[in-house]
């Protein structure tokens, strides 16, 4: 086996891993190993690496969760799929050496072993590159937790939640102390600072009241927080956090309905933020080590900081934003944003359905940006990463792309370039273009589809 | 310039069904015939495309053995059968009518 037939394989895997395996499912997955291979070798001749040409491939291949769920909601005891199965296991074994150890990896029969990882069929898997180690479907283990058997086990913890159908709050099975505070809505900016909790945001059923649910799992007022008033700000802050002991701590808090003219800001020294269908004027958050993952948010403008774990958010509206990670990735969807400021520092940087404009900044991880709609030039720099853009469909634009020691490429029907070279290009597509897609790469490449 | 997904979604099964009449093939290769087809303007998302696969073998219209590649992976091949060439033959019928005919309904003028 090919050592491109083996990460195409350990890549599949990945995808295929949340489907119970049936015979439709490993036919399948044989069936995209030749297509693959085959789309993959095509990339290989255009692109400058051999990364770019794998991912490619798979951004070709597209969505296919749908088939796979399909597929695997389908009984395999049927006779005829016994059969395909057993054709399978016959061509699996006749197509390749039975033991084939090379830099690459070591195979042996079925199973693999290489810098990614271990597989041993579809069943035994450890996988180093999204950290997730599966044996057949009785043990799974992820970021999220595990499970074994029926059982779940959720490692960050039961925080709580809010359940928006019944407007009620669920606290976590670990409570020793529930501390409810209420404060009215004002035109202040509200600073939530919190040093080591599970912070979650939400939308109460109040119109005019911030509520904070404080869960912690020993009971002592030292530990709830104070609030203070200033001239400028309302500002909640985390009681006494013991240093010499854990104390689990969840922060839920409520933002009312109609809150549009709100401004919070909040922090979070360690632990993870969610923040979930809120609507404001400004809405800041600063998180020092720990994920931020967020959905259903609108706002006018919003400033985000992670120095320390990956920002992860979904149906976004800013007008204005700045976005910044220190060290981890960025990672949104369906995000309306008119003047973005983004900037990774050590991880990447990812939109998929776009709409918006404004400077992108990645200094060692890659920009890929899906536009839906841009609404203003377009400015992107990667340092050692590459730049690729998918333009929107129906949208003509300018365009300047260049790579220091990379290639720049464009593929669109209807170009007009006015300067055209391996590493610098400059033109429009179409024929009334409006904004301008700028790009430049360090060491990396630059492509437009 | 983008062919409307709305216009041509109804056509993908006979899109296929054509690409498979005139040989058999397997989904990589449907899809590169599918981009050469229509000069570059159309691309069939690969995922519909195995939808598509699936959908017209339970249907009866196509139906898949595996190749017998020396080297490398082995691949899907589809064939169509001779009920697919019928349904083929008739789409193309109903696609010839109803084209003057919406033609006529889109662009046509009316005479008073």
């Amino acid at each position: 086996m090919t050592s491109i037939e083996m990460e195409i394989r350990t890549r599949l895997d990945v995808i295929f891993s949340k489907y119970t395996p049936n015979a439709q499912l490993t036919e399948f997955k044989e069936e995209l190993v030749a297509d693959l291979i085959e789309a993959y070798q095509d990339f290989a001749k255009t692109d400058r690496s051999h990364d770019e040409a794998l991912d490619d491939t798979f951004d070709q291949l597209g969505d296919i969760d749908t088939v796979l769920k399909e597929l695997s909601e389908q009984k395999s005891a049927t006779k005829d799929d016994t059969q395909s199965d057993e054709q399978e296991q016959a061509t699996e074994n006749s197509k390749r050496s039975f033991v084939d150890i090379s830099d690459e990896g070591v195979h042996i029969g079925n199973l693999h072993i290489n810098s990614k990882g271990v597989r041993l069929g579809d069943d035994i898997v450890i996988d180093g590159e999204h950290d997730k180690v599966q044996f057949g479907d009785w043990l799974h283990v992820d970021h999220e937790g595990a499970r074994v058997d029926d059982k779940y086990y959720q490692f960050e913890g039961d925080q709580g939640h809010y359940d928006f159908e019944t407007h009620t709050l669920k606290e976590p099975f670990w409570t020793k102390a529930h501390h409810n505070i209420t404060i009215p809505t004002s035109d202040k900016p509200f600073i939530f600072d919190y040093k080591d909790a599970s912070v979650s945001f939400y939308t109460n059923d109040k119109t005019d009241l911030i509520t904070v649910d404080e869960y912690f799992s020993r009971d002592n007022a030292r530990y709830f927080a104070r609030i203070s008033e200033t001239d400028d700000h309302v500002l909640i802050s985390q009681g006494d956090h013991p240093m010499l002991f854990h104390v689990k701590t969840a922060i839920q808090i409520g933002l009312p309905q109609n809150f549009h003219a709100g401004r919070v800001t909040t922090i979070n020294h360690s632990g993870s933020l969610y923040v979930n269908s809120i609507a404001l004027e400004e809405f800041n958050v600063s998180v020092y080590s720990g994920s931020f993952k967020a959905q259903h948010i609108t706002a006018k403008s919003g400033l985000w900081r992670v120095t320390s774990g990956t920002i992860k958010a979904s149906d976004v509206k800013f007008e204005t934003a700045e976005i910044e990670n220190k060290s981890g990735s960025i990672k949104l969807e369906k995000t309306v944003i008119n003047d973005a400021t983004v900037s990774a520092h050590s991880g990447s940087i990812r939109i998929d359905d776009f709409v918006g404009g404004g400077h992108f900044k990645a200094n060692s991880g890659a920009i890929r940006l899906r536009l839906s709609k841009l609404t203003r030039d377009l400015i992107l720099k990667a340092n050692s990463g590459s730049i690729r853009v998918t333009a929107p469909n129906n949208q003509d634009f300018n365009f300047e792309l260049s790579a220091h020691s990379g290639s720049v490429s464009v593929e669109r029907s209807n170009i007009h370039f006015e300067q055209n070279t391996g590493s610098y290009k400059r033109g429009f597509v179409g024929i009334d273009p409006e904004f301008a897609i700028e790009a430049q790469a360090n060491s990396g490449t630059v492509k437009i589809y | 310039m983008e062919i409307s997904k709305d216009l041509i979604r109804g056509h993908t099964d006979t899109i296929i069904l054509n690409i498979l009449n005139q040989g058999d093939s397997y989904g990589y290769q449907v899809s590169k015939s599918i981009r050469q087809l229509s000069d570059h303007q159309y691309e069939l998302n690969e995922a519909t495309l195995y939808t598509a696969f699936r959908r017209l073998e339970k249907l009866g219209d196509i139906e898949s053995y595996w190749g017998d590649e020396t080297q490398g992976a082995r691949r899907k091949y589809y064939r169509i059968t001779s009920q697919g060439q019928d349904h083929l033959a008739t789409a193309l019928d109903e696609w010839r009518f109803a084209k003057k005919v919406i033609s006529n309904l889109i662009s046509g003028r009316i005479e008073l």
